[in-house]
């Protein structure tokens, strides 16, 4: 084993989704801390590497839950390290209460630990960790399936061959700077350009990927805007299709905000629902309405919801924060209007019904076709954190910057400059550095030397 | 018997072991230096030429620092290009024919005016260690004579075990008709260095009376030539042309029918050559498909009718060179006045010096020039310089001075060597310097000659008219930014000089029709410098902004005495590697080949853990 650290414990699956929390014990003493507290038919010390056992947490000779303990001994583990991972009931409080019992003899890992212990160990490189720590948040099945996407590589491989080009044209640029005095082609700087161009390109349809990504992780989040007693509430519900906010008959019940994660289509979808943005003079409520406006400003999407009264006043507040293209408008308990009363609202409105059965049909097929991301895009590789976007971002500055400093003649090594950058911000991004590569290329396809 | 006792030794008077000598005597050392043969002291042995992209940027640092190369090219030139200037601002460089005779002489001149310096003709057999073999006290030369001193710099070029190869004839030597050394490198073996073998080649010269050049492009020299050294006010001479012809399909067969006579394919040759600088057989096997390749004819000097072949270095034997030679347009009646060969030596692998050029195994050993695996006169004297100075300083008991990659082309040679190792002569290019837009030939003097000041090595006469053309720099400068243009048809509103400039439409002199009058001061160089650090602004700051980011980790110094071994959350190759190179900064460890970012933080946890980490 490489790299040693003290025994860390965390729960590593997302708080309040899913049947099954996995709290994850890291380290030297993970086995025998589990040993002490874990009941099962064998002894968990001899338990070989990568085997599952049935059993019950116990403190005070009381059992805190039923669970299943997987044992992964070094170096076969994630971290490398000796890694026991304890699958208890999904509620928070049981998770709390294993961890808490746990961390008496280990100490609470910080976030991406043990990550780092496996990056340290050599357990993965760069990307691979990070899709690790992707995987670890997955809430969903599509959001899964990006990260294993990852893993295997085709980001990864997507960017190997983009740095292959951006090699290229840099070599190019260096047999025009140091080997001027020989009998080499001059530069097409045209045909360099459009090649710029056109990686630039495929950069910006990579960054797009970004957007997504960050989708795939953090879900798509929806905001339910709309006057007291519309009903936002009730579809909430119905989107929850559980009873968890309150519903009541008096207006600006809904304080703050509250906030679901659902799964739809094999995306996680986060909706909030607002406390509204009317005018008020009450001074709670005040504090309420400056928090909805953070919230929708953050939204993908916000849901405005009449219930055939058009609000016209409150659309145009929310059309200025927001711009009109995130908005859609629904109009609600469209079962209690008839269909010559529906007409007028038939070009502008999407119907719902939060009573009725499949009454929120129309929406989520709507949400569907705005979310959703090709399986050729998932193969090719996808951005999905913000420090991968921001270095694909700074490699398109840079390339422009390149094919500015071509437009006007700057000289080649201006240029040169600025693909280089543009290649250390790629590299960034798989964790890797090539430095003697350009040379290399230059000794290869060209015949240098007097 | 003890001879005598100086305070450094220079075994060698090639172009490092000028430099290293000069350098040592100019800050003070009692210096020796040992030449085979005195009348060969600063030898060409390739081409009669000096500069070109990174070489001539070179040549202008070693001026910069106080150095000899660049004076003695600009004194000895017969020739004078600035390459690149069409192209690109930030890598225009310097070039220089020379007369081979009178560089040698030149030189000759410097160290035998030079106090403090001692010549003396002899070879160097052994060198001579402390009982416990951990530190150098001496060497022993081939007449059994010993001289002492506590540090020695070997600058031994291609000297050790030389061996020159014409067809299958081979035959002892370090440069043609030179004596090699044969018995030091066993010493050097036995002392614990690790040797390895290179080769090069050089073409044959003729006479030049007997070339047909009206056929042949002729390239003559700048009309407004630049040389290499800063305010030595050297008058340049300027007035011989190179020509150029081109190798053809006849050319190709003759080599391509006789690659089993040339040593190099015949196998008889088992050292590694440059890429950069193959012979006409690799050219012709390795680039088939191409039709030509150039042949520069370059004059050896004023006084003699000697040419220089450049582009045909081979070792095939003299019939067939005659043969190729004569296929050449322009050269079908040429005289061969001396043949082509291919060189074969021993050089030390240079992850056995610091990057003071000191030797890791042996304390007061510094390792200058070829002998590192290096090529190029510019490279060699580079590294002769840096040992020198270091060597000096070593013997005051004072801190070391280490180039970095981010202020000068010598600091991107030390480490690129020290740090990577090399697996063919190494030469350098613009290509290896990350931050070249800042490592530029114009501003040399600023980013070295302050150094150069500071070691004795640079006088004050220069040192005044550099201080004088900063002072100008600034005052114009700030003029620029400060004074407004007049009105004129393409600028209507009144601008600031300095963005009237920044349009890639104006240059400096355009700037006389917007108002401002251009003091008599303001030399070419100066408004070279300024134009070029208005126009390009927006690339220098980002440079900059590089190696401010460089230099954190750059000047996170660790100790030599760290056990790699022991850190076992490094990889193991990793490990082996850092043991090896034993590297001065946390910058350098991370430009090891071999050594990941992974093992780098895990390196820098362990540092932090122990607080070895010294941040300077």
């Amino acid at each position: 084993m490489e790299y040693k650290g003290d025994t860390i414990a965390a729960i590593s699956t997302p708080v309040g989704i899913g049947g099954i929390a996995v709290i994850r014990i890291s380290g030297e003493n993970s086995i025998e801390i589990i040993t002490e507290i874990f009941k099962g038919n064998k002894p968990l010390k001899k338990a070989k590497s990568h085997s599952v056992h049935f059993g019950k947490i116990i403190e005070n000779n009381k059992i805190i839950d039923e669970v299943l303990v997987t044992v992964f001994k070094t170096p076969n583990s994630y971290t490398g390290e000796d890694v026991v991972e304890i699958s208890c009931h999904g509620s928070t409080f049981i998770a709390n209460q294993i961890l808490q019992i746990i961390l008496q003899k280990a100490r609470l890992a910080e976030p991406g630990e043990f990550t780092q212990r496996a990056f340290f160990n050599n357990r993965l490189d760069l990307t691979q960790a990070e899709a690790v720590g992707d995987l670890i948040n997955a809430k969903t099945k599509k959001s899964l399936n990006a990260a294993i996407q990852q893993l295997e590589g085709s980001l990864y491989e997507h960017i190997e061959n983009l740095l292959e080009k951006l090699t290229d044209y840099r070599t190019l640029l260096e047999v025009e700077i140091d080997f001027l005095e020989q009998d080499v082609p001059d530069i097409d700087v045209s045909k360099l350009e459009n090649n710029l161009s056109s990686l630039k390109q495929e950069l910006e349809k990579l960054a797009e990927t970004g957007t997504e990504g960050l989708i795939l992780r953090d879900g798509f989040k929806i905001s339910l805007v709309g006057a007291p007693n519309v009903g936002k509430s009730s579809i909430f519900n119905a989107f929850l299709e559980t009873e968890r906010a309150i519903v009541t008959p008096s207006p600006g019940t809904t304080r703050d905000y509250l906030e679901e994660a659902i799964s739809l289509n094999g995306y996680l979808i986060r909706i909030f629902d607002t406390a509204g943005i009317h005018d008020t003079s009450d001074s709670v409520e005040k504090v309420g309405i400056k928090r909805s406006y953070e919230i929708i400003k953050n939204s993908h999407k916000i849901l405005f919801i009449i219930d055939g009264n058009e609000n016209n006043e409150e659309f145009e507040i929310l059309k200025n924060i927001v711009g009109p293209d995130k908005i859609i408008k629904v109009l609600n308990k469209a079962d209690i209007f008839s269909d010559k009363e529906l007409k007028k609202f038939r070009k502008d409105y999407i119907f719902c019904s939060a009573i009725q059965e499949n009454g929120l049909k129309k929406i989520k097929e709507y949400l569907i076709k705005d979310i959703e991301i090709s399986e050729e895009e998932l193969h090719s590789g996808i951005l999905s954190n913000t420090r991968q976007v921001a270095a694909v971002k700074r490699a398109i500055k840079s390339i422009q910057s390149a094919i500015n400093s071509l437009e006007n003649k700057l000289g080649f090594e201006f240029t040169a400059f600025d693909l280089k950058e543009a290649s250390s911000a790629l590299e960034e991004i798989i964790g890797k550095i090539t430095t003697d590569d350009i040379l290399n290329q230059v000794f290869e396809n060209f015949c240098i030397g007097k | 018997m003890i001879n005598s006792r100086y305070d450094v030794i220079v075994v060698g008077a090639g172009h490092a072991g000028i430099e290293a000598a000069l350098a040592s005597a100019r800050m003070g050392a009692r210096t020796l230096i040992f030449v085979i043969k005195i009348e060969t002291i600063g030898r060409m042995s390739c081409n009669p030429s000096m500069g070109g992209p990174a070489k001539g940027h070179l040549a202008r640092e070693i001026d910069a620092l106080g150095g000899e190369l660049a004076r003695s090219a600009d004194l000895t030139g017969i020739q004078f290009r600035m390459l690149n200037r069409k192209k690109g601002p930030a890598v225009w460089a310097p070039r220089s024919q020379n007369d081979r005779t009178e560089y040698s002489l030149v030189m000759r001149q410097a160290l035998e005016s030079q106090t403090n310096l001692i010549i003396k003709e002899s070879m160097i057999d052994e060198i001579i260690l402390s009982r416990n073999s951990k530190k150098v006290i001496g060497v022993k030369s081939h007449l059994g004579e010993e001289y002492f001193a506590q540090k020695v710099i070997l600058a031994n070029g291609t000297f050790l075990k030389g061996k020159i190869h014409v067809g299958n004839v081979s035959y002892s030597s370090g440069r043609a008709g030179e004596l090699a050394a044969i018995k030091l490198s066993d010493s050097l073996i036995k002392a614990g260095l690790k040797l390895a073998r290179f080769k090069t080649g050089t073409p044959p010269r003729v006479d030049i009376r007997t070339i047909d050049l009206k056929n042949l492009d002729e390239q003559p020299g700048d009309k407004n030539p630049q040389g290499f050294s800063f305010y030595r006010d050297i008058k340049l001479r300027n007035d011989r042309s190179c020509y150029l012809t081109f190798t053809n399909s006849k050319t190709h067969q003759i080599i391509k029918d006789n690659l089993d006579k040339s040593a190099l394919y015949g196998g008889f040759i088992s050292g590694v050559g440059p890429r950069y600088c193959p012979s006409i057989e690799d050219k012709v096997v390795k680039f088939s498909t191409k039709e030509r390749h150039q042949v520069f004819i370059e004059p050896e000097g004023i006084n003699t009718f000697e040419a220089y072949v450049n582009g045909i270095s081979n070792s095939l034997p003299p019939d067939v060179q005659r043969k190729m030679v004569h296929s050449i347009i322009g050269l079908e009646d040429a005289k061969i006045m001396r043949y082509g060969y291919a060189i074969e030596y021993d050089y030390i692998i240079p992850d056995e010096i610091k990057p003071t050029m000191e030797s890791k195994q042996i304390q007061g050993l510094y390792l200058a020039g070829q002998i590192n695996g290096t090529s190029g006169y510019e490279e060699a004297g580079a590294q002769g310089i840096a040992a020198g100075i270091n060597a000096v300083l070593a013997l005051d008991k004072k801190e070391p001075v280490i180039f970095d990659r981010s202020q000068s082309y010598l600091g991107v040679l030390l480490d690129d060597l020290v740090t990577k190792g090399t697996t063919e002569p190494y030469r350098l290019f613009t290509s290896r310097a990350e931050y070249r837009l800042y490592l530029r030939q114009d501003n040399a003097d600023e980013r070295l000659m302050p150094l150069g000041y500071k070691l004795g090595l640079v006088d004050d006469v220069r040192w005044q008219k550099f201080q004088k053309v900063k002072s100008i720099l600034e005052r114009e400068m700030n003029f620029l930014k400060t004074h407004n243009s007049i009105s004129t048809e393409k600028i209507s509103q009144p601008t600031r000089l300095i963005n009237v400039l920044k349009r890639s439409d104006i240059t400096f002199n355009d700037l006389q029709k917007f108002g401002y009058k251009i003091p008599e001061d303001v030399t070419v160089d100066i408004k070279n410098r300024i134009s070029l650090q208005i126009k390009y602004e927006g690339y220098l700051k980002r440079q900059l902004a590089e190696i401010e980011k460089f230099e954190k980790v750059e000047h996170s110094r660790i100790s030599e005495k760290i056990n790699y071994m022991k850190i076992e959350s490094i990889a193991y190759e990793a490990r082996e590697r850092l043991s090896k190179i034993k590297p001065i900064s946390l910058g350098q460890a991370a430009r090891i080949s071999g050594v990941n970012r992974t093992d780098i933080n895990a390196l820098m946890v362990y540092l932090k853990k122990n607080e070895i980490l010294k941040n300077k």
